[in-house]
């Protein structure tokens, strides 16, 4: 693992200052993982970025970020699966399109709620526990997994990221394969990552990178040179 | 690492009062936070003050405590609970009890803050000696209120089987880092708060830690052991 680190970031400071889309997955589970803030190691450094260590993870733990055992006054438990990490007070535009046949929620729900409430670049990334956390953009524009000008920024426009939070309805989209035997490339169904029958970015990416594939950003099924674009074949009849 | 968790600690130590007061040493429950022995609200005389007493007695004396097992001496909660289930979280694949059962009763007699601290061997507690009145909101588990009820969905599951429909756990032979297996830690194959927490901060429990079965940071055996233990993710 260090190994492979130490070679990711001899590759990135190779191709300097342009855009460094290194994915970052391993497949090893989260321990040295991107989502390990605990490690000390910034896996997807953007040029710019003014966040260089992870001494922001004040407590020195992987799971706390995100999850804590006990809700101790706070409420963001209330998010479920004793999410401990601040959430986005945001408002989105959701993808539309005429062509689209599935039913979008009016706003990002389910885990999709959990990704960006670091994602869209709003709240600090070391806001949880009870911890205030640093003023945004200061601290997650200027720094890692949400670059201003990098590619990790997910914004508010939701029109521009794959279509979350929205019905896999294979009846009506007939382009859609059956959820319950398109397998990704550990074997889980499709059904299997979707919430409540709906696509979140939980159900492309594990974001404990324990069931994507290796050298991928933390993909279920790769989708590069290896398997061009099998990611979007394992849903899509194309 | 080694400087992050340096900086982790100091910071600990300047931003005080947030940090844990009193952390396990794994020395056994003499002097533990268990060992409520030299407390003044210890009911009857100075000179009679026990360890086992408020939790265990030796004799039901007419009491029905004991019915709880693990011959139980301290009065029980008789507060409701929302429980953390499949209805609240949909990924939750195993079979959760409807309210707290096993062991978890038995600590939630003092930490959901509802029963006096000195409710044992048929005293009638002392209504400021709730949990969180007498050591402060921090000790009391769970905080969250649904209405009226407990609310347990801010608390890891618990009463909960360890083996079922999730595939994501390890084989309940892996051991602690404090020794023995996950199999030992369950109680009729559920986990309850025992299967974390060592209420006799014995050799057991990770010294420096809140009476926990595996360290939580680099310093003290690996970022984030405990819940890895069971969870392979
Ligand atoms: C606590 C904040 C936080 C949450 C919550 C979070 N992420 Fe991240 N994520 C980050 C940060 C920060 C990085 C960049 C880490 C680095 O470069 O070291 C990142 C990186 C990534 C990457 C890039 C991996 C690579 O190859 O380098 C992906 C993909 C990703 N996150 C997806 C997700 C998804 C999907 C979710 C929800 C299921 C999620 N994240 C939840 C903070 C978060
Ligand atoms: C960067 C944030 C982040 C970190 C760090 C993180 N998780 Fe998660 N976790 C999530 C999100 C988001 C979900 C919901 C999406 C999903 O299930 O993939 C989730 C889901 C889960 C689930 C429920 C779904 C399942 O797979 O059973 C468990 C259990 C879990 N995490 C445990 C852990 C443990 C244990 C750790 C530490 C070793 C950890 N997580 C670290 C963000 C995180
Ligand atoms: C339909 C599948 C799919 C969904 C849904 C999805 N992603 Fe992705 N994501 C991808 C693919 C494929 C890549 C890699 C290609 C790329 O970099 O554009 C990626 C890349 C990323 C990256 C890394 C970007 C980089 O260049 O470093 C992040 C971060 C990320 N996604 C977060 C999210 C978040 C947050 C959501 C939910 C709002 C989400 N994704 C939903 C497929 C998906
Ligand atoms: C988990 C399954 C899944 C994966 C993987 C997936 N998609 Fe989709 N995609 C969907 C669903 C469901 C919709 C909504 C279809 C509808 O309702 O018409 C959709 C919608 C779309 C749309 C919008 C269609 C419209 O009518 O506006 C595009 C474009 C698209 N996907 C491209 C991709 C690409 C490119 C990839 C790979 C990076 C990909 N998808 C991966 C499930 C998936
Ligand atoms: C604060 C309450 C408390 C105190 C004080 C306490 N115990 Fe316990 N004890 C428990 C609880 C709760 C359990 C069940 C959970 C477990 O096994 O960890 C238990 C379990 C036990 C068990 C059965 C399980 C095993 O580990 O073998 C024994 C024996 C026991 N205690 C003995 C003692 C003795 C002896 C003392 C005093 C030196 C003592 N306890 C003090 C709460 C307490
Ligand atoms: C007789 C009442 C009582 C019972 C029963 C009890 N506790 Fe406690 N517990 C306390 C009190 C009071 C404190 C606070 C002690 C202090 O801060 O000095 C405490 C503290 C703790 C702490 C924090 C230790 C620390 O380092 O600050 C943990 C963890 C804990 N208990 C877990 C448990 C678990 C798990 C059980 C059941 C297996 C349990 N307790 C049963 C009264 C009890
Ligand atoms: C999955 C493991 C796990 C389970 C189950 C669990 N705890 Fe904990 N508990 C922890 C961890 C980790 C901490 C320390 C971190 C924290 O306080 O958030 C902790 C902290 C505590 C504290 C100390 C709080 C403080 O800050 O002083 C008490 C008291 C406590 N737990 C009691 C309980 C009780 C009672 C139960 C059962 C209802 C329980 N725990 C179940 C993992 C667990
Ligand atoms: C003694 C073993 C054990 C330990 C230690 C443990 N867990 Fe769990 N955890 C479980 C079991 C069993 C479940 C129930 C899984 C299921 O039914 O899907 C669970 C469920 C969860 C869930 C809810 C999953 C869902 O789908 O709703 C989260 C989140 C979680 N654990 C996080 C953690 C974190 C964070 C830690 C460390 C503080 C931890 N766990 C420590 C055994 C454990």
């Amino acid at each position: 693992m260090k190994k492979f680190l130490v070679v990711a970031l001899a590759a990135a400071l190779t191709l300097g200052g342009v855009s460094l889309a290194l994915a970052n997955g391993s497949a090893a589970g989260i321990s040295g993982s991107p989502h390990d803030f605990s490690d000390g190691t910034i896996k997807n450094g953007k040029p710019g970025a003014t966040i260089t260590d992870e001494t922001w993870n004040y407590r020195g733990e992987i799971c706390r970020v995100c999850h804590a055992p006990h809700d101790k006054g706070r409420t963001n438990y209330t998010n479920g699966l004793l999410w401990n990490h601040a959430v986005s007070t945001e408002a989105y535009t959701m993808y539309a399109s005429e062509t689209l046949d599935g039913v979008t929620d009016g706003t990002p729900g389910g885990n999709t709620k959990l990704c960006l409430s670091c994602h869209d670049g709003s709240v600090g990334l070391d806001t949880f526990d009870s911890h205030a956390g640093a003023t945004p953009p200061a601290s997650v524009d200027g720094g890692i997994g949400n670059l201003a000008n990098g590619s990790l920024v997910i914004n508010t426009d939701l029109q521009g990221t794959h279509p979350v939070s929205i019905t896999y309805n294979d009846t009506a989209d007939a382009g859609l394969l059956d959820p319950a035997t398109a397998t990704w490339a550990d074997g889980t169904t499709v059904a299997a990552t979707l919430q409540g029958n709906k696509v979140q970015c939980s159900t492309c990416h594990d974001v404990h990178d324990k069931l994507s594939v290796a050298g991928t950003h933390l993909l279920r099924t790769a989708n590069g040179s290896s398997n061009p674009s099998g990611l979007c074949l394992t849903c899509h009849n194309k | 690492m080694k400087y992050a968790t340096g900086l982790c600690v100091s910071l600990l130590l300047v931003v005080g009062l947030t940090a844990a007061a009193w952390a396990g040493n794994a020395q056994g429950i003499t002097g533990s936070a268990h060992d409520f022995s030299a407390q003044d609200w210890y009911p009857g005389l100075a000179s009679q003050r026990e360890i086992c007493q408020p939790c265990h007695a030796p004799h039901d004396k007419g009491r029905t405590t004991y019915q709880a097992g693990l011959l139980w001496n301290h009065e029980l909660s008789s507060a409701t609970y929302v429980m953390y289930n499949n209805t609240f979280s949909p990924t939750l694949n195993n079979t959760v009890d409807s309210a707290p059962t096993g062991s978890s009763k038995l600590c939630l007699s003092c930490h959901d803050g509802t029963v006096a601290l000195d409710s044992f061997d048929g005293h009638a507690g002392d209504p400021a000696l709730l949990i969180g009145e007498a050591y402060g909101n921090l000790k009391r588990i769970p905080r969250a209120m649904s209405g009226s009820d407990l609310d347990m969905r801010g608390t890891h599951p618990i009463s909960i089987a360890y083996s079922g429909g999730d595939t994501g756990l390890n084989p309940t032979t892996t051991v602690w880092q404090g020794g023995g297996t996950i199999a030992d830690t369950l109680e009729d194959g559920k986990v309850q708060c025992a299967s974390c927490h060592d209420v006799h901060n014995s050799s057991e429990s990770i010294p420096g830690t809140l009476l926990l079965r595996a360290g939580q940071t680099d310093g003290q055996g690996g970022g984030s052991r405990l819940c890895l233990t069971c969870h392979n993710k």
